[in-house]
């Protein structure tokens, strides 16, 4: 917290003085606020120092001391996480880009870790799902080649249920293809295949910086350049893009403003151990929602998965502090119990914590001994978890935000910097991918043009092709949440409804699948593989007569499917409920 | 920030009051091509230069914004100007007459070879000529593109204010009027110099370019035709002559000037003049007839183009509200097609013989 508030003072957006320039003219360019004056620089710097209890006295701003042509680039982007990494990959795989274009990459941490991972070890518990479609396209910019492909789990099957009462299970099932539907893959192990990317590509294209954590960011005199200092060097852009996360320095200093809302939720992970399964090899992933929240079982290898149990934050936190045996039989229940007993559990649970004596193992047993016999569920269940690796355990805040633009004058922003979302459609890095692929194409096109690729004109077709599929992912992410936790008789039966009928009608799966954003639907694919008739919902029917009829009678289909679906779940949310339920697919096929 | 000159620039600027009237259909203004005018300009500029006026320094880093926002009254001249490079680039970089002989060794190559064409610098070590650069917008492209470029306007102002943005950006190979620069590293090729200079003056020192371009200029010019015939004459052999203007329809006189400048006001009212306006079979012919034909120009490489009497090739820019940008219209020459996309704004080029 105080971090991220720090930084946003020193991130405020002043033109650069230098004694040379005449105040009024700097303040008559266009697009940014003019210097405010000293002491009013110094009351808002005080105001918010002090709400964040930080002590530093405001930096005093002097002149920028001018900056070698060395340390002058075309594009800095800021931040080495997946998103950063990809978006410097994207850039040296293009043709124009990697022959006339200068680039740096900062990352304020270090990325010794990413470099030296062995594919070894334990599993990291930042894991992320990779659809179909952005493993093609890292392929494409010769990135994929460097992941160490037994340490990325494809995942065949997703399989997302609720159970509101003891006789009912509404459920889905994806089935899988030829292709894996998407692929779990630990974030540094996509991170170290970025950077080999890199590595390999031409000399002085791209300088990687770690170590270097961006302190503040000013606007050069006419707006011409963004110079970013780190320590006390100077270092200068055309374009600077913010790949920088969740609390984004360069949104701050570009003044985009995010919309949106705190999730009561956190994100409770964990590396999970169990048996492997001699029937069933470990490829499928498992959803079950619970009112508070989902609870997600994402296989990482036959003896190991990897867990997002989305949760309020106290229950998190109480989860957090139980010991391993104690944690593991919770979330052995959190897959299994009804949802009555499993509310007694974690009203145990949160009373021993808040005594500040979280249930040993054996304390826990007790209490679920003392439930009343559950009845035996039809839902399908992921593997018995026998163990969960103590250091794995870890929860995040949840939140939704979506910055209002993604360009400011030579400013750009991707990944996490520009949108979060909750992770039980396992989208967030996702749309940081699709947003590097874009912005570099877009990048290319400015630069083969000969635009200031800083120019609102040259980053325009970046928003113009990103912000609004993500917007409708993220508020699709959004409607789900708040459909499937809700708990009351309408929606019990609207949801259940809802679901029964899309899995019930293959041709609507179809369709939901080949708009669920992974082009492994949109792949040829074998019959035998697939549990429904048809790939896409413009197949002909199977042993229906094609043409005309056939057209005709899945036009009458899938009217009478979306009018049911609609009815089913509606009177919710109206706007967008089949969008959410059409976006539930790209969801579903995740977590 | 040794070469910016933010400062500098706004005191030369306070010596006169010309603020230049928005755009649209990229139409660009105060780019009279009569040098007596401009001279005038300059010398009040010495007279002047020493009452620095508060008010007009407010006045001309407004003016200046106006060439260089981006979102603002000449946001549509910035969408085109993408466009309008990459008709060029069609035309320069993937010029057929300068491509590589082809043999059925390498012929798998082809692909590759043409990426590597169109790419990149596409202009290093290309000489051109802007005429009429306006605040720079198509002049510091070409720059960036390796291009060794002069850039000329006939107003003093539009040259002070392209100096001033093109001295802030470090990264491009600019050139200023004493003649310091460019102080970028060596590895970035390419120079912008601006000259406060008429196309007239510079063909009578004998000046030659690989690249002649002259965009929304033509249709402003008292003599097209004698103005056509400098440009053409600019141009070295195996050169390019590239242009943009106005058609004189009745669609061009709907958007131009009754929508844009009696309607909307977007563009001061008197800015075009219709009868002014040049057709693009005109141009053809004119370039057939009077600047050498194809005796001097190359025919266009276009196989489907068997017109005869009439020398390079027009085409259509049309502005796409929905996708924000402007397009090139496609079409097969001499078809009804083609010609519907250049009733208002088109293109023009034509490429010298070597
Ligand atoms: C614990 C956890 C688990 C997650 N699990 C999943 C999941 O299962 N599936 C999923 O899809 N998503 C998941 N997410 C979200 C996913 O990790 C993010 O979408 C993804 O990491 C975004 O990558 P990014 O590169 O945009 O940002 P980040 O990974 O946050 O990277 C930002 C980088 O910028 C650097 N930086 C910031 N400020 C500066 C500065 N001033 N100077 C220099 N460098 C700076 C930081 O050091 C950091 O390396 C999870 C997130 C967390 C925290």
């Amino acid at each position: 917290m105080r971090r991220i508030a720090s930084t946003s003072r020193i991130f405020e957006p002043i033109v650069a003085s230098s004694s040379r320039r005449i105040p009024r003219v700097a303040a008559a360019l266009p697009t940014f606020n003019p210097v405010p004056s000293a002491a009013a620089r110094r009351a808002t710097s005080y105001a918010r120092a002090y709400s964040t209890h930080s002590t530093a006295p405001p930096a005093d701003l002097g002149p920028i001391p001018s900056i070698s042509a060395e340390n002058t680039y075309d594009i800095v982007i800021i931040g080495g996480g997946p998103a950063g990494l990809a978006l410097a990959s994207a850039l040296v795989s293009h043709k124009t880009i990697r022959d006339t274009t200068r680039i740096l990459l900062l990352e304020g941490g270090s990325l010794k870790p990413v470099r030296e991972w062995d594919d070894q070890g334990p599993w990291s518990n930042r894991v992320s799902s990779l659809t179909a479609e952005n493993i093609e396209w890292l392929e494409s910019i010769d990135a994929w080649q460097g992941i160490a492909l037994d340490r990325s789990r494809a995942v065949d099957d997703i399989i997302v249920w609720a159970n509101p009462d003891t006789n009912a299970t509404p459920m889905l099932h994806f089935p899988g293809s030829d292709r894996p539907l998407a692929r779990m893959t630990e974030n540094i192990n996509t991170q170290r295949a970025l950077l080999r990317r890199l590595e390999r590509a031409p000399e002085g294209v791209v300088t990687v910086r770690e170590g270097a954590r961006v302190a503040e960011m000013r606007y050069g005199e006419g707006n011409g350049w963004v110079g970013l200092r780190i320590g006390d060097e100077w270092v200068r852009g055309s374009l600077v893009i913010g790949a920088d996360g969740p609390n984004s320095p360069v949104r701050t200093f570009a003044k985009i403003d995010t919309f949106g809302h705190a999730y009561n939720a956190h994100g409770l992970v964990a590396t999970l151990e169990h048996r492997p399964d001699p029937v069933w090899p470990n490829h499928t992933a498992f959803q079950r929602f619970l009112p508070t929240g989902p609870i997600a079982f994402l296989p990482l290898a036959e003896d190991a998965s990897t867990m997002v149990w989305s949760t309020t934050p106290p229950l998190a936190a109480a989860l957090k502090r139980l010991e391993p045996a104690a944690l593991t039989m919770a979330i052995n229940a959190g897959f299994t119990l009804p949802e009555q007993d499993l509310a007694i559990m974690q009203e145990a649970l949160l009373a021993a914590d808040l005594m500040n004596a979280p249930l040993s193992a054996d304390g826990l047993k007790g209490i679920l001994a003392a439930l009343p016999d559950a009845q035996p569920t039809d839902a399908p269940l992921p593997p018995v978890i026998t163990g969960v690796q103590p250091s794995s355990v870890a929860s995040f805040p949840l939140r939704l935000t979506h910055a209002d633009a993604y360009t400011a004058h030579r400013v750009a922003l991707v990944g996490d910097a520009a949108h979060t979302t909750h992770p039980l459609a396992g989208q967030g890095l996702n749309a940081g991918l699709a947003d590097a692929r874009v912005l570099a194409s877009t990048l290319d096109k400015a630069r083969s043009v000969g635009s200031d690729v800083g120019g609102i004109t040259a980053l325009a077709p970046y928003p113009r092709e990103r912000y609004l599929p993500n917007h409708a992912m993220l508020a699709a992410v959004d409607k789900l949440n708040t459909v499937f936790g809700a708990r009351n008789p309408f929606m019990n039966w609207a949801r259940g409804t809802g679901l029964e009928v899309i899995n019930e009608l293959g041709p609507l799966k179809a369709f939901f699948m080949a708009n669920a954003g992974s082009s492994a639907s949109r792949a040829p694919r074998t019959g035998a593989a697939r549990e429904f008739g048809r790939a896409h919902a413009s197949d002909p029917l199977p042993g229906v007569a094609a043409g005309l009829p056939a057209a005709l009678a899945d036009a009458a289909e899938a009217v009478q499917v979306a009018r049911q679906v609609a009815t089913a779940a509606g009177g919710v949310l109206a706007e967008g409920l089949r969008n959410a339920l059409r976006r539930g697919a790209d969801a579903l096929e995740k977590k | 920030m040794s070469s910016c000159r933010t400062a500098r620039a706004a005191t030369r600027l306070a010596s006169t009051a010309l603020r230049p009237r928005p755009a649209l259909l990229a139409t660009r203004t105060s780019r009279l091509a009569t040098p007596s005018s401009t001279r005038r300009h300059s010398t009040q500029q010495q007279t002047t230069l020493n009452t620095i006026n508060q008010d007009e320094i407010d006045h001309f880093s407004r003016l200046s914004q106006h060439w260089w926002d981006e979102t603002g009254e000449f946001a549509l001249l910035h969408r085109m100007n993408p466009e309008r490079v990459e008709y060029l680039r069609q035309k320069v970089a993937m010029d057929p007459h300068a491509e590589p002989e082809w043999t059925f060794a390498d012929r798998s190559n082809d692909k590759r070879r043409d990426e590597a064409r169109g790419s990149g610098r596409w202009l290093e070590g290309k000489r051109c000529l802007d005429v009429g650069c306006g605040g720079g917008l198509l002049a510091e492209t070409l720059a960036r593109l390796g291009g060794d470029v002069v850039a000329i306007d006939a107003s003093a102002h539009n040259i002070a204010i392209a100096r001033t943005h093109a001295s802030c950006d470090p990264l491009l190979p600019f050139v200023d009027e004493h003649g310091a620069g460019p102080s970028t590293p060596a590895s970035i090729p390419g120079r912008l110099e601006y000259r406060h200079t008429s196309a007239e003056a510079l063909h009578a020192a004998g000046e030659k370019f690989d690249v002649v371009c002259s965009m929304e200029v033509l249709e402003h010019v008292d003599q097209p035709g004698e103005f056509l015939k400098c440009l053409g004459d600019m141009v070295k052999p195996g050169g390019h002559l590239a242009m943009s203007t106005i058609s004189r329809t009745p669609l061009a006189q709907l958007l131009t000037i009754t929508m844009a400048e009696d309607i909307l006001r977007f563009v001061t009212p008197g800015t075009h003049h219709y009868h002014k306006y040049v057709r693009p079979e005109e141009l053809r012919r004119f370039v057939a007839k009077e600047m050498g034909g194809h005796a001097v120009w190359e025919a266009n490489e276009d196989a489907s183009d068997i017109r005869v009497g009439e020398v390079g090739e027009t085409r259509g820019i049309i502005y796409d509200p929905l996708g924000g940008r402007w397009r090139l219209w496609p079409g097969v020459e001499g078809t009804w097609a083609k010609g519907m996309g250049e009733l208002c704004n088109y293109m023009y080029h034509a490429k010298k013989r070597a």
